[in-house]
């Protein structure tokens, strides 16, 4: 069982409040749904959450002990996904898998085939990242959370450029990961999410 | 580090520079092309080359170099690659280092290998391709990792010239014993101080440079 504990968090960038007193709880098995408008401080928010930057204010608890951007058990655990597609246009697809998503936090795949069928990307081994379609880099980007189990997903936007298919294969996936204990942090500008067990948090 | 992780990097580092669409050729079109501009500007008088040889090779080598640092991080850090390498690495700094260690071999072989063409357009003896050769391979790791560490903490300036304004007067010292060995060694006299000397900056580069790039980073991406 895991626990993630957001205290009075703050953000200003310059003299500018991003964002403050932002507090929460979450436990495994649950999800926490990010809202908010453009510029609102969503990304910022789970930048933090991720360990990529500092709050200004507040505490931020990590199974109850206080988390700094150096904790490795924090960092071990987290599997986080920016909005942008974390891709190298060069390589192909199975180049992507083989050499760059070890260096990102996945495990080499085992059965590829497996995990391209999985993400609806079989026979696109030998295609280059530059020559796929923006839905198909999203469902390659996100096969790095199926190549190593961490408990925490910290997602910014994940179904961005997905078709209604490959949404409800995230969201499927998303519900799985939850309902086997894990914990799922997630932007979206979505009217709504089709998950169970979901907090929301407005910024 | 694991050593898997490392031949992971490796493979990875090598797969992006093959398939760079000939972007390593630029920094080599570059040096060979400055090294031409000299000799058809210059008086063809052998001896005037000759003593001005050991100033341009360090000259053409170092701007041909500031090319392929312009690449160094800049493409990771737009697509988002860096930033994830970091937060997944167990060991960013040794990740840091081993980049810059494979992308610095990657950069200079072509450029060493043109060598011996440049010392011959410049009328130089074949003697000094050697002690150049080390000279060059130890004083250019120096401006590597200086640039690669001023390269990382001006990630977020969109001012394309900042990084090489800054780094150009760092390699004062390094052109001043760099082009020592090549004008002592074509005199033939010993040039292994002052190569151990320049082998001595970049050890010591080596083991600055990293925490320098790490904080630019972790700074750049807050």
């Amino acid at each position: 069982m895991y626990s993630l504990e957001a205290k009075n968090l703050s953000k200003w960038r310059d003299h500018y409040c991003v964002f403050t007193d932002v507090s929460f709880s979450l436990n495994s098995g649950e999800s926490l749904w990010i809202r908010g408008d453009n510029g609102a401080g969503k990304t910022s928010l789970i930048r933090i959450l991720a360990g990529l930057s500092k709050a200004n204010d507040g505490e931020l608890l990590w199974n109850n002990e206080s988390f700094l951007a150096d904790n490795s058990s924090y960092q071990g655990a987290l599997h986080y996904l920016s909005h942008q597609q974390t891709l190298i246009p060069h390589l192909t697809v199975l180049e992507s898998i083989q050499l760059l998503f070890p260096m990102l936090g996945a495990k080499a795949a085992s059965d590829i085939s497996l995990s391209l069928n999985d993400v609806g990307l079989a026979g696109f081994e030998q295609h280059k990242v530059q020559n796929l379609s923006a839905g198909q880099k999203q469902r390659l980007s996100l096969l790095r959370l199926l190549l190593r189990n961490k408990p925490l997903w910290i997602l910014d936007e994940p179904q961005s450029h997905l078709d209604r298919e490959g949404q409800a294969w995230l969201f499927d996936t998303i519900e799985r990961h939850i309902s086997n204990k894990g914990m799922v942090i997630i932007i979206s500008h979505a009217k709504d999410l089709p998950l169970t067990h979901v907090k929301s948090l407005d910024l | 580090m694991l050593l898997s992780e490392l031949k992971t990097l490796y493979k990875l580092e090598w797969r992006q520079f093959s398939r760079s669409q000939g972007q390593w050729l630029f920094p080599v079109m570059l040096f060979i092309l400055v090294i031409v501009l000299f000799t058809v500007g210059i008086d063809p008088e052998a001896h005037r080359l000759q003593q001005m040889a050991p100033a341009v090779i360090w000259c053409a080598f170092l701007l041909s170099l500031l090319l392929a640092l312009d690449h160094m991080w800049r493409d990771d850090y737009q697509n988002g690659v860096l930033e994830q390498m970091l937060l997944h690495s167990e060991s960013p700094l040794q990740l840091l280092l081993h980049r810059v260690v494979v992308r610095w071999v990657l950069s200079i072989v072509p450029l060493l290998l043109c060598l011996p063409l440049a010392i011959s357009m410049l009328q130089m003896p074949m003697t000094i391709f050697m002690p150049s050769l080390l000279a060059l391979a130890a004083g250019s790791f120096v401006f590597w990792s200086l640039g690669s560490a001023l390269s990382a903490l001006t990630l977020n300036d969109r001012r394309p010239a900042l990084m090489s304004l800054l780094l150009l007067p760092m390699a004062v010292p390094i052109v001043i014993f760099g082009s020592r060995v090549i004008k002592q060694s074509a005199m033939g006299e010993s040039v292994s101080g002052l190569v151990l000397m320049l082998v001595g900056l970049s050890i010591l580069s080596l083991s600055i440079t990293p925490w320098i790039m790490f904080a630019g980073m972790r700074l750049n991406l807050d």
